[in-house]
């Protein structure tokens, strides 16, 4: 079993990642499932509930969406180096990660080039008494556009389930 | 694990939140695509990638709009009662004129992410004074103003949706509401009118996306409101005639120098003030009072006022005149002039167009009122009235039924009656004549017999509009017994018997009359009267009144004074014995004759009164004929001396009581005849001489007969 040392958070993914990597033969070991809800919240008597709407044909600008990802090893011995992508759709915007356990969560705001774990900051230039300053702002969730969980080693016929939930625009 | 801070350097242009409620648009697909990497079993250098399945939904519509000012400026939610302020001049149109178009622009938005919202538009016009008409157009150029392209909404508006990929916002149709001002709108009037949209809008309850009409507390008023004008009369720049004197009108209560001083009587001509026009104006009120003075002519009289109007309101006004022509008196009539004296002609409602264009705020017009009247002074029986004309001054910006202001312009005319006190209105047809007796006796009481006096109760009545005091004045020219005429003036008193001075009376109210008395002191040395005709006809009073601010005249020239007698014949009888008797006292004393002694008489009569004298015989006896003194004497000779008869004067005699006259002086009579007496008349006339004295044979005042009669004692 190869050992792997962590690695940094940051972590660079240059141009067409599809490139460096061969996609896996079919039926590929790491089961991939995606599952999709309408988190419905209803009140009554001062008490929220909540409902999940499984594969919801249409939902409304403002509705929340819960995207999951179950990642399964059905190869019959450990996965090491698992990475989960999920990127936050076009038309909604991140709202928080569902629990992951082990597997840690890193961010990225330019669709996946770059990762990092939260809070995330960029750099802007202002015009402060004349002079061009620059200072750093930090990146709203909103704004993030790729998540991915990274865990080292996935135990055979384990699972991970790995999500986050998402506002329609 | 240490966090590190890990810092992207990017540059980075923050996209500006456009239509955020906006949201994706309808029918977007939102799909995802897990994907993972692992390393590869079979090699620990490579990794192997695998992905998940597609998992996709669509966006269902969720749909929104708002009708807003453009630009959303000033915020909607206004009502019909905001404040200027909150819906800004572009959107608060003030001194609107009837029958404006009011064109503002709006906006409606899609806040929703259906493509195509449906909006359906009607005006709200909560608030107005009547309904406006409102229409609304698609505003194809966005100008914000209307253009020939924009063409009529006749029914739903299609939004379109916003494109959230980029920063502008294409959700948004932008139109614009055409307000129209009724023509019939009054000032202050309010046309309000906001756009009301209605439209699917979410419901989050039901999720579809019924038909709503926007809320009453989201609406976006624009508001018009009726320009207020206000126009006022004030005084006018130039009064013709000169301004009104200092003094209260009508004016002073001195008698006129001259007859009467102050009032030239010039015929007046079309378009000019009566001269000597006297006007009063009332700064405040802008009403007139015109006070035009008597004229000697019977054409009609000619009153010019001018007008002025002053715009007191807040933009600038066409201004119309009308006068109120109802009370007109027969006759009369009011042209219209500008001020540089142009006629105007009146529209169909009677309203006079001041020409000029329209006048500035404070700005001013003046205009003429030329009122043509028959004459004030015919009929002076009928109490004259004043000629009321009221102006109203109404707007050409906002038509009214009721004018903004109205000044007064009133003529007063002037009229008098003068004359004999009578019943009722003084009566100079009246020829009273009042007798006096030249006897030095004055006094001013009516009715009292035998003295110098004559007394004629006078009354003066103000048949005019004004209180004015009169003088009064006359003259009557008396005969005196030398020849001469005088003529001696007429005082006027109180019926108490106060004198008036200067004839001038206080001041008489319209409709009021003044009894006073004209007294005329006939002096001592007049000449008796003769009536209607003959030597020395009853003179007649030639009194006249004048109004001393109008000048109006009235005359009474024929009351009669007739000169009664005033004095005696004198008869006195002188003697002398053997000589001529002397005229004195001592001839007057007792006298001894012997017989055949001359006895000479003479009888001086006298005619001392103030007048001749008819029908005189001068006789040497008494009235009985008891005493004869030819019983102890003899008649030797008669003659006569005649002192102040004209030339032709002839003396006759007669010596049997008047049976037969001759004229020479009868001879001597001796005894044993007799004569009853000597008579004489004078014959004056030539009429019948000798026949006795006829009625032309007169002895003339101041004249003296002396008989002179010689006698011989027996």
């Amino acid at each position: 079993m190869t050992r792997y040392s962590r690695t940094a958070l940051l972590v660079l993914l240059t141009g067409t990642a599809a490139a460096q990597m061969a996609p896996a033969p079919a039926a590929s070991p790491l089961k991939l499932v995606l599952t999709q809800a309408l988190v419905q919240t209803t009140t009554q008597g001062g008490k929220s509930t909540e409902t999940l709407l499984l594969q919801p044909t249409g939902v409304v600008p403002g509705a929340v969406l819960e995207q999951a990802v179950t990642a399964t090893n059905t190869l019959g011995k450990p996965m090491g180096n698992v990475a989960v992508n999920l990127p936050v759709p076009a038309g909604t915007r991140y709202l928080a990660a569902l629990g992951s356990g082990a597997a840690k969560a890193v961010f990225s705001f330019d669709k996946g080039k770059t990762y990092g774990a939260a809070p995330l900051y960029r750099t802007v230039t202002v015009t402060e008494n004349g002079k061009s300053v620059q200072k750093e702002v930090e990146v709203a969730p909103a704004e993030y556009t790729n998540v991915r969980w990274t865990v080292p080693q996935l135990a055979a016929g384990s699972s991970l389930k790995l999500g986050f939930r998402v506002r329609v625009n | 694990m240490k966090v590190s801070k890990q810092v992207l350097t990017l540059m980075v242009a923050l996209a500006a939140g456009s239509a955020a409620a906006a949201g994706t648009p309808s029918g977007t697909s939102i799909t995802n695509t897990a994907n993972a990497s692992y390393t590869d079993p079979a090699n620990p250098a490579a990794t192997l990638n695998t992905p998940s399945n597609t998992v996709t939904t669509t966006v269902l519509p969720k749909a929104g709009f708002d009708v807003v000012y453009l630009n959303n400026t000033p915020a909607d939610g206004t009502t019909p009662t905001s404040t200027a302020a909150a819906l800004t001049p572009a959107y608060d149109k003030i001194d609107v004129l009837p029958g404006a178009v009011i064109d503002t622009p709006y906006t409606i938005l899609n806040n929703g992410n259906v493509a195509g919202q449906q909006v359906t538009l009607a005006a709200d016009t909560s608030g107005s004074t009547s309904a406006p008409v409102v229409a609304y157009y698609l505003d194809v150029d966005n100008s914000g103003t209307f253009s020939a392209g924009d063409t009529l909404i006749t029914g739903p508006v299609s939004v379109p949706v916003d494109d959230p990929a980029t920063p502008a916002d294409e959700g948004k149709v932008q139109v614009i509401q055409r307000l129209t001002v009724p023509a019939g709108a009054v000032a202050g009037d309010k046309y309000i009118a906001s756009p009301r949209g209605t439209g699917p809008v979410f419901d989050s309850a039901t999720s579809t996306n019924p038909a709503v009409q926007e809320a009453a507390t989201d609406l976006q008023y624009t508001r018009a409101t009726v320009a207020t004008p206000a126009l006022v009369l004030i005084a006018p720049t130039v009064i013709p005639g000169g301004a009104a004197p200092a003094a209260p009108v009508p004016g002073p209560t001195t008698p006129p120098t001259g007859a009467p001083a102050g009032n030239t009587y010039l015929p007046p001509t079309t378009g000019t003030p009566n001269p000597g026009t006297v006007t009063v104006v009332n700064a405040t009120t802008g009403n007139q009072d015109a006070y035009p003075k008597s004229d000697t002519n019977a054409t009609p009289d000619v009153v010019t006022f001018v007008g002025n109007v002053k715009n007191n309101g807040t933009i600038a006004d066409t201004v119309k005149i009308k006068p109120d022509l109802t009370n007109l008196p027969t006759g009369a009539t009011v042209v219209v002039r500008d001020i540089a004296g142009n006629v105007l002609t009146p529209d169909a409602g009677g309203l006079y167009t001041l020409p000029g264009g329209p006048v500035a705020p404070t700005g001013t017009v003046e205009f003429q009122l030329v009122v043509t009247y028959p004459d004030s002074d015919l009929v002076p029986a009928t109490p004259a009235a004043d000629i009321v004309i009221p102006v109203g001054v109404f707007s050409g910006n906002v038509p009214s039924a009721t004018p903004l202001a109205t000044g007064t312009f009133t003529i007063h005319p002037p009229k008098i009656l003068f004359g004999d006190t009578a019943a009722g209105n003084p009566d100079a047809t009246q020829a009273p004549a009042q007798t006096v007796i030249p006897n030095g006796t004055f006094n001013t009481t009516t009715g009292t017999a035998n003295d110098a006096s004559a007394v004629f109760p006078m009354s003066v009545k103000n048949n005019g509009t004004y209180t004015e005091p009169f003088t009064l004045a006359g003259t009557v020219p008396i005969k005196l017994l030398d020849g001469t005429t005088v003529n001696v003036p007429v005082k006027y008193y109180t019926t108490a018997g106060v004198l008036v001075p200067g004839g001038v009376t206080p001041g008489i109210a319209p409709g009021a009359t003044l009894d006073l008395i004209a007294v005329v002191d006939v002096p001592n040395n007049a000449a008796i009267t003769t009536g209607a005709a003959g030597t020395n006809p009853a003179p007649v009073l030639s009194q006249t009144a004048t109004g001393n601010f109008s000048g109006a005249t009235a005359s009474d020239i024929n009351d009669i004074i007739n000169v009664g007698a005033i004095g005696a014949i004198t008869v006195d009888k002188y003697v002398g014995v053997n000589a001529a008797p002397t005229i004195d006292a001592a001839g007057k004393v007792a006298k001894s004759a012997l017989p055949g002694a001359t006895v000479n008489y003479a009888i001086v009569a006298k005619n001392t009164y103030n007048g001749p004298v008819k029908s005189f015989i001068l006789k040497d006896s008494n009235a009985a004929g008891t005493t004869n003194v030819y019983t102890f004497s003899d008649y030797q000779t008669a003659s006569v001396n005649l002192t102040g008869f004209a030339a032709g004067a002839a003396v006759y005699y007669s010596i049997d009581n008047g049976a037969n006259w001759t004229l020479a002086a009868p001879a001597a009579v001796v005894a044993p005849a007799t004569i009853p007496g000597i008579w004489v008349y004078i014959e004056t006339d030539g009429v019948t001489p000798g026949a006795g004295p006829s009625a032309g044979d007169v002895i003339p005042a101041n004249a003296s007969v002396q008989l002179n009669i010689g006698t011989k004692v027996k």
